[in-house]
């Protein structure tokens, strides 16, 4: 009854952020630190989660307007028929292109979307539900101490009553400290092992992503460049009536049907 | 009417020609006119004959009297050269332009902006010369503008896009370099870090090319709100003459076929019995017309292949921009990821992993 009392009102100062003993703070400085860490992992996975799907949503977008861009030009080069017409064939050629090769990014990383969901619903959840267990262990440890804090400061000696109490006082701030020593290895372990779950996850599933963004911007470098390049010395229009402009340019008749004469 | 004379000498052409076609004459007309002078022709090139100019002799012979066909028989006889004795006709254009000539040309301007069919439902096929091939380039004038709104819109469309993909790429790589701050162990660190470093790397070459890519948008936009638009009222203004040409054309018609009628009834006219002034008049001014119309088609010619200019040079000019500064992004991208092949991230978990200081003593102590 009265270790119930005790658990209560260390569990009030706790949710409260009651200052507590310096040196049994301190002595739980590593698994605090640990603890710190699963926080962050399980933000971070979180963040990343909702980052990978507006990720994939946002290369969606991107390769749906390439892909219409480079449609709407290879429309519109058809119809042109000038140098200015092969030039929007082939741009739109390679931005349809580079759209469709975009969608691929999309499998890896919907992959890691999912690698990163199973990990949190999994070892998250569980390593969650291990820290639980280990706070509430530590709260009745604390709970323990604090009561036999509390006897120690009243207790005489000579009443063996009292002694007997202690005694039985003690032996419960063994039982606790036994059990949160457990709990604390369990989730100390269980932390350092979420990390190294974490990285080898990661470590698979970012290879492949890693790779389809390779060979992506290869392609498409590879892709822009060369229509760039194939039309980097197009400057050339035959003029038909502006008579002293045309003197000016060289001969290049396959460029330009499109100008004849209207009358 | 004011009327000066003159003598002028006009070199015939190799094909016995001096380049005028000529009206009036006996019997109905007491005067002999130029009808029209024809382009590129000795008498055009010389200049001083215009339509509706009195012809009063040929080679210093009086043509009173002469009906027209007598007078072209002496214009061909004479070799090489031939003098022209002309009483000049000075018109006011202004009196020539009636509120006939006006009405004509708004119905020239209907006829054109309807299909042939319906023109000629309405009995309005009078006007063959409408559909103009000239006018026809504001069609293509126009579609043209459409492909330049088109490719502006998408062009920023794709740029939004990829603005939104940049923005993810920064938050991505903003949360492997949280994770690798707190990773514990120091080559998953690294390789995290370096991982969202790359990412943040992208997403600025990303906002370098954004910058590149935006004024390209504004270099299109010049063209739509400036040079289609000037040029188009280049061609509503050549339309504009050329209507009114064919107005000119159209009252000449009439008027010949008012005189033919009135001939075959044999009924004098009074406008012809008197030296056709009016018939002149309307010759003059369309002579005049056909300039300006001529002059302008030269302008909308000229500008319309400096706009198809500017269309092939720019465009290509600004795609060409457009896609490299796209293939810059790219090949940077391939860089950063080709040097930093991070994956698979190599774990050394055997040190003293599980080890912790605080509960080994505990365990030694129990």
């Amino acid at each position: 009854m009265q270790h119930q009392y005790w658990v209560t009102k260390e569990t009030v100062f706790r949710k409260l952020g009651k200052k507590e003993d310096a040196y049994i703070v301190a002595s739980d400085a590593e698994l605090d630190a640990k603890l710190e860490l699963f926080r962050s992992i399980q933000d971070s996975c979180l963040d990343l989660q909702r980052i990978i799907d507006k990720y994939q949503e946002r290369i969606c977008l991107l390769a749906q307007e390439e892909n219409s861009m480079g449609r709407f030009l290879k429309e519109c080069g058809k119809q042109d028929k000038t140098g200015a017409g092969n030039m929007m064939l082939g741009v739109g050629r390679t931005m349809s292109h580079s759209g469709q090769q975009r969608l691929a990014l999309r499998m890896p990383l919907l992959r890691l979307f999912q690698e990163v969901e199973t990990f949190r619903h999994r070892a998250i959840e569980d390593t969650w539900k291990t820290v639980q267990a280990m706070e509430k262990s530590r709260t009745e440890y604390r709970a323990s101490l604090s009561w036999m804090k509390d006897i120690s400061q009243e207790l005489d000696p000579d009443t063996y009553k009292q002694l007997e109490k202690f005694r039985k006082v003690q032996d419960h701030v063994k039982m606790t400290k036994a059990r949160f020593d457990r709990y604390k290895l369990d989730c100390l372990q269980k932390i350092d092992l979420l990390a190294a779950a974490r990285c080898n996850m990661f470590s698979h599933a970012l290879i492949t992503y890693h790779n389809t963004m390779l060979q992506f911007a290869t392609a498409s470098a590879q892709a822009f460049t060369t229509v760039g390049d194939s039309f980097k010395d197009y400057q050339r229009f035959e003029f038909n009536h502006v008579k002293e402009l045309s003197e000016i340019k060289p001969e290049e008749n396959s460029t330009n049907d499109q100008e004849q004469d209207d009358k | 009417m004011t009327v000066t004379s003159g003598v002028v000498n006009i070199k015939k052409d190799t094909s016995n020609l001096i380049g005028i076609s000529i009206g009036g004459g006996a019997p109905l007309c007491p005067c002999l006119y130029i009808v029209q002078v024809f382009d590129n022709t000795p008498a055009a090139k010389d200049g001083t004959l215009q339509s509706g100019d009195e012809l009063v002799g040929v080679n210093g012979q009086s043509v009173k009297g002469k009906t027209k066909v007598e007078v072209a028989k002496m214009i061909q006889a004479s070799k090489d050269e031939v003098s022209i004795k002309y009483n000049k006709l000075h018109a006011e254009p202004a009196q020539g332009k009636s509120l006939d000539i006006v009405l004509k040309k708004v119905k020239h301007r209907l006829v054109e902006n309807m299909s042939s069919s319906t023109a000629d439902a309405l009995g309005l096929s009078r006007a063959i010369l409408c559909n103009d091939t000239l006018v026809k380039k504001m069609r293509e004038l126009e579609s043209v503008e459409a492909t330049y709104r088109g490719l502006v819109d998408h062009a920023r469309r794709v740029l939004k896009a990829f603005y939104a993909l940049m923005q993810v790429y920064k938050a991505f790589g903003d949360v492997f370099a949280g994770i690798g701050v707190r990773e514990p162990q120091p080559r998953a660190s690294e390789s995290f870090r370096a991982f969202g470093d790359y990412h943040r790397t992208m997403e600025k070459n990303g906002i370098q090319t954004l910058k590149a890519i935006k004024p390209i948008l504004s270099d299109l936009g010049t063209y739509l709100t400036k040079a289609i638009p000037d040029t188009k009222l280049t061609i509503r203004k050549y339309a504009d003459a050329k209507f009114e040409y064919l107005s000119y054309c159209l009252k000449v018609k009439e008027m010949d076929d008012e005189e033919y009628s009135y001939a075959a009834l044999q009924e004098p006219l009074y406008r012809v019995e008197t030296g056709n002034y009016e018939y002149r008049l309307i010759l003059r001014c369309r002579q005049e017309a056909r300039g300006r119309f001529a002059q302008l088609r030269l302008d909308v010619l000229v500008k319309l292949e400096l706009l198809d200019n500017k269309h092939v040079q720019d465009l290509v000019e600004q795609l060409g921009r457009f896609v490299a500064a796209f293939g810059a992004f790219n090949s940077n991208a391939r860089q950063l990821l080709a040097t930093n092949a991070l994956f698979p991230i190599e774990m050394d978990l055997a040190r003293s992993a599980f080890q912790y200081n605080t509960t080994n003593i505990i365990q030694v102590c129990s």
